[in-house]
């Protein structure tokens, strides 16, 4: 049994069928990615998943667990963890707080022991947030505010605090968009250690060269609907998604390019 | 059943000048985003020039450092006043519309909301001033005979200002959807930016509809003031009305906002007949009537309301600039003052300190709820007059355990009364916490059941093994074992915010103010955050309200009103919202406390009203952080001063 299964995923805004029986497997410990144009409802796959739009219809379970009924929050501490796609970080708090206010988790009475001992159940998650810091070579930041910083950071910030709970699952909302070629192939290896150290990823993403090259696997969403899904090979080949979406030759170029990045993760490892 | 109808058609004249508010109100808000709550305000100048023209001739003009009263001849007729009193309301929007909505374009919707708020108190202050706090009744203007409906009689003039007021809304509802300026409005509201490629200027839109906006109002206030009277303050009281209306036609269509504005006066003066006939539990007969707004906003909030944000809803900047990290050691001096002060200063020193303590800790509670995790309360003084009359209600239990039930049952209400806000936030909240400010002034404050005939509360002194700790103890009075006291908990409830800052929950507070859904996401339980919150926050607004009891010895509602509580947020705004020091500074500069004494002997006057009100629109405009956030702001503007010269001379 994969780690998420969604069954039958729909999502109405009024007439529009946002999301259309999607189904969808993460596999734990493989990296699963999701593309699609514009629009195709992406984005709403991510929000429906983790608790942020309601379903219309269909199921999803994570780790065997039915997530019908469950809050963001709840979903979050069961190991589900997201990044945004507009970002939507803490702007007020340091990059380290960031990743410490994702990282902690509350009891209930932890609010007396906040206030009595300040600092003193921190320690538990310190290492927790220097990990995910360092993972993004975020350290020597810690203590900037993120308004400071560049977008490419920013980027990773989000990235940085999703990592930082140690969860199961991360779903990427775009995490490349707004970087170079250079950073986006950074970000990309980066995505492989993480899958080795027993964490499992879903990237959406519209650099083809980072999709195609990191992915063990790809979903492709076009109009809501899933029309194709396979190893990345297959995808590229694949007659209905060539025609709804790579059709362009600017696809086809960045996906060449991507097959050369591919050869050098191989080569690396 | 006619009874009933007679009592709900009497309530239609108070009912439209609900409408009218409401009406002005969208006017703004369709025109520059701004939640207005200075449209009493803004009805009230236009109606004290118009009456003080008719009834001696002086032309009296909010204004400061010149002379604000003309002596024009006699007494003036209708038209002539009336058109004076429009002008001098119309030069007084341009002016604020100038100097601060104008550079307020794009801040947060609430710092725009604060900035009505200081608005508010500015006009007040400055029609005292010049004009008296009492209440002048001008003569008829609509015709005003008495007829008979069901063998009552019935003023007229209630259903001919009806009259006018839907005639007014109707048309403007027209124009604004017919002519050219309106289909622009509605545009540059939809689309800012789309507006301005299409050629439009939104700026000078927002402009003329903040002019629309004060005719309406005006004319409705000028109205008015001979049916019910006009003073400086009593129209600011009937924004809570007119926002519920405003609520019920979502911020969007003003004929539903007209015929839900004379709806909530029907009601009201339904409840009232409600009281008179003995239909209302005495718990309840304070102002009954206070809580139909109350109830409407409160349902069309949580039907219309999420618990998060969806993504359409755009993230406001914080309410303040980041805040430093607190620097705990600067207090000990601070402290150490205040104990000397206590030890050797004069006794209306003492009362000075005293009242800056009381302030301070009641601003602690704001910094709370508002600095710390974003929601701007206008409530919380509300609950220290809660725990006050509380104190009072159940003094029998003796000193320890009669605050500390006091406390805990306003800890409990606090945090009910934050549970059907969690779906609320921003500019709404505030709304919320204001109707209920009211609802305790009119219901509570008055109830004979809770408070005693006659509103009058009495605490008696503490005692502690026999030890007297009271104000009175002794025969220095103000006693310096309460002022010790009174040290003692205002340092005690600084420390839980220290400590609250420093920890995962101050943390996750942050985070719910910064961005609600990434702190979801992020696995912070936001409702429960907030709710926290709100319990804490009740618990030091207890505090404070303790503080006050014990203080006064005898009170009333008298100092701790819906009115009282805007100049509350006021303070606490220019001292700093974000932080304990500002709680600390404002508490210093409250009416009657320490920079008072300091500066000009002590007593509260009018001119420090208005005062807190001008400074409270200057820190909206140009100091975010408050007083307390001067610091780190000039340290901000002089690095990246630095950067920038940095730059052009690499550049160059
Ligand atoms: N809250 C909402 N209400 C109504 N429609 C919505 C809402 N959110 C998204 N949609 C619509 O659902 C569709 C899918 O949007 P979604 O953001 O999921 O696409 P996406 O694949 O993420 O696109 P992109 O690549 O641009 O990020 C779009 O047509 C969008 O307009
Ligand atoms: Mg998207």
């Amino acid at each position: 049994m994969a780690l998420l299964e969604s069954r039958g995923l729909t999502v109405s805004y009024g007439g529009l069928h946002a999301n259309d029986q999607v189904d969808i497997d993460i596999t734990e410990g493989k990296l699963v990615g999701l593309i699609g144009p514009n629009g195709a409802g992406k984005t709403t796959f991510i929000d429906a998943i983790t608790g942020f739009t309601p379903l219309s219809a269909g199921t999803v379970t994570f780790d065997g667990v039915d997530l019908e009924g469950k809050s963001p929050d709840e979903r979050a501490h069961l190991g589900l963890t997201r990044t945004f796609q507009s970002l939507e970080l803490f702007e007020d708090l340091t990059v380290r707080d960031n990743l410490m206010a994702a990282a902690e988790k509350a009891r209930w009475n932890s609010f007396i022991t906040d206030i009595l001992m300040p600092g003193r159940g921190e320690r538990a998650y310190q290492q927790q947030v220097d990990e995910a810091l360092d993972a993004l070579d975020l350290a020597e930041h810690a203590d900037r505010l993120p308004s400071d910083m560049s977008h490419g950071q920013r980027k990773l910030i989000g990235v940085a605090r999703a990592l930082a709970a140690r969860p199961k699952l991360v779903l990427l909302d775009e995490p490349a968009a707004g970087l170079d070629t250079q950073e986006s192939q950074k970000l990309g290896f980066k995505l492989r250690e993480f899958l080795s150290s027993g964490m499992s990823l879903f990237l959406i993403d519209h650099d083809m060269g980072l999709v195609l090259n990191v992915c063990d696997y790809i979903y492709v969403l076009d109009f809501g609907r899933i029309i194709a899904h396979g190893t990345p090979a297959e995808v590229r080949k694949d007659p209905t998604v060539i025609a709804a979406y790579l059709g362009e030759s600017a696809g086809e170029a960045q996906a060449s390019a991507g097959t050369a990045l591919n050869t050098a993760t191989e080569e690396q490892s | 059943m006619s009874v009933w109808l007679v009592f709900a058609l009497l309530g239609v004249g108070t009912g439209s000048l609900y409408a009218a508010f409401a009406i002005a109100i969208i006017i703004v808000y369709r025109g520059s985003g701004v939640v207005n709550f200075a449209v009493g305000a803004m009805a009230m100048i236009p109606a004290i020039v118009y009456a003080e023209l008719r009834a001696t001739g002086d032309l009296v003009l909010p204004v400061i450092l010149l002379p604000d009263r003309y002596d024009l001849g006699g007494p003036w007729g209708f038209w002539p006043s009336a058109c004076i009193g429009l002008a001098v309301g119309v030069v007084f929007t341009l002016v604020a519309e100038r100097l601060v909505f104008r550079r307020l374009r794009g801040a947060p919707a609430v710092t725009c909301l604060v900035a009505t708020v200081g608005l508010t108190v500015v006009a007040q202050g400055l029609m005292v001033r010049a004009a008296g706090a009492g209440t002048r009744r001008t003569p008829a203007i609509l015709p005003d005979d008495v007829i008979d409906v069901f063998g009552r009689s019935f003023p007229v003039d209630r259903l001919w200002i009806t009259g006018v007021v839907l005639v007014l809304g109707g048309g403007i509802a027209a124009g604004y959807r017919r002519t050219r300026f309106g289909i622009a409005t509605r545009a540059a509201f939809l689309n800012e930016k789309g507006a301005i490629l299409l050629g439009l200027d939104p700026r000078r839109l927002g402009q003329i509809n903040w002019l629309i906006a004060t005719l309406v109002a005006g004319t409705t206030g000028i109205l008015a003031s001979s049916m019910g009277g006009v003073s400086p303050f009593n129209y600011s009281l009937y924004v809570v009305p007119a926002l519920a209306a405003v609520l019920a036609a979502r911020l969007q269509s003003v004929m539903v906002a007209v015929l839900a504005g004379v709806g909530i006066g029907m009601f009201e003066a339904v409840t009232v007949h409600m009281v008179a006939k003995g239909h209302v539990p005495n718990l309840l007969q304070g102002g009954f009537s206070s809580l139909v707004p109350f109830a409407v906003i409160v349902v069309m909030l949580i039907v219309g309301g999420r618990t998060l944000p969806d993504r359409s809803f755009v993230v406001e900047p914080g309410q303040r600039p980041p805040a430093a990290p607190p620097r705990w050691w600067v207090w000990w001096p601070v402290v150490a003052v205040m104990c000397i002060m206590i030890a050797v200063g004069s006794s209306p020193l003492r009362f000075a300190l005293l009242q800056t303590l009381f302030v301070s800790t009641l601003l602690m509670s704001v910094v709370l709820v508002t600095g710390f995790i974003g929601q701007v309360s206008l409530a919380q003084l509300s609950f220290a007059g809660f725990a006050a009359f509380m104190l009072s209600r159940f003094d029998g239990l003796g000193f320890p355990l009669a605050p500390v039930t006091a406390i805990v049952l306003t800890t409990v209400v606090g945090t009910l009364v934050s549970i059907p806000a969690l779906r609320v936030r921003g500019v709404l909240f505030a709304i919320v916490s204001f109707s209920v400010a009211v609802v305790f002034d009119e219901v509570l404050y008055r109830s004979p059941t809770f408070v005693g005939n006659g509103g009058l509360a009495r605490v008696a002194e503490p005692r502690l093994f026999g030890v007297d700790l009271g104000i009175y103890a002794g025969d220095d009075f103000p006693s310096r074992r309460f002022a010790f006291l009174a040290l003692a908990c205002c340092v005690g409830c600084g420390l839980v915010l220290v400590g609250l800052r420093r920890s995962g929950l101050g943390r996750r507070m942050f985070a719910v103010n910064s961005n609600e859904r990434a702190a979801a996401a992020s696995g912070i339980d936001v409702p429960g955050t907030k709710v926290t919150a709100a319990m804490l926050a009740s618990a030091i607004a207890a505090v404070a309200g303790v503080m006050f009891a014990y203080k006064a010895v005898d009170f009333t509602g008298a100092g701790l009103s819906a009115q009282d509580g805007l100049q509350l947020l006021a303070l606490a705004y220019i001292g700093g919202i974000g932080s304990i020091g500002g709680a600390v500074i404002a508490g210093c500069l409250a009416p009657s406390a320490l920079a008072g004494y300091l500066l000009t002997g002590g007593g509260s006057s009018i001119e420090q009203y208005l005062f807190t009100g001008i400074a409270l629109v200057i820190v909206t405009v140009a100091v975010p952080g408050g007083l307390a956030g001067l610091p780190d702001l000039l340290r901000r503007v002089r690095q990246q001063r630095r950067s920038g010269s940095l730059s052009t001379t690499a550049g160059g």
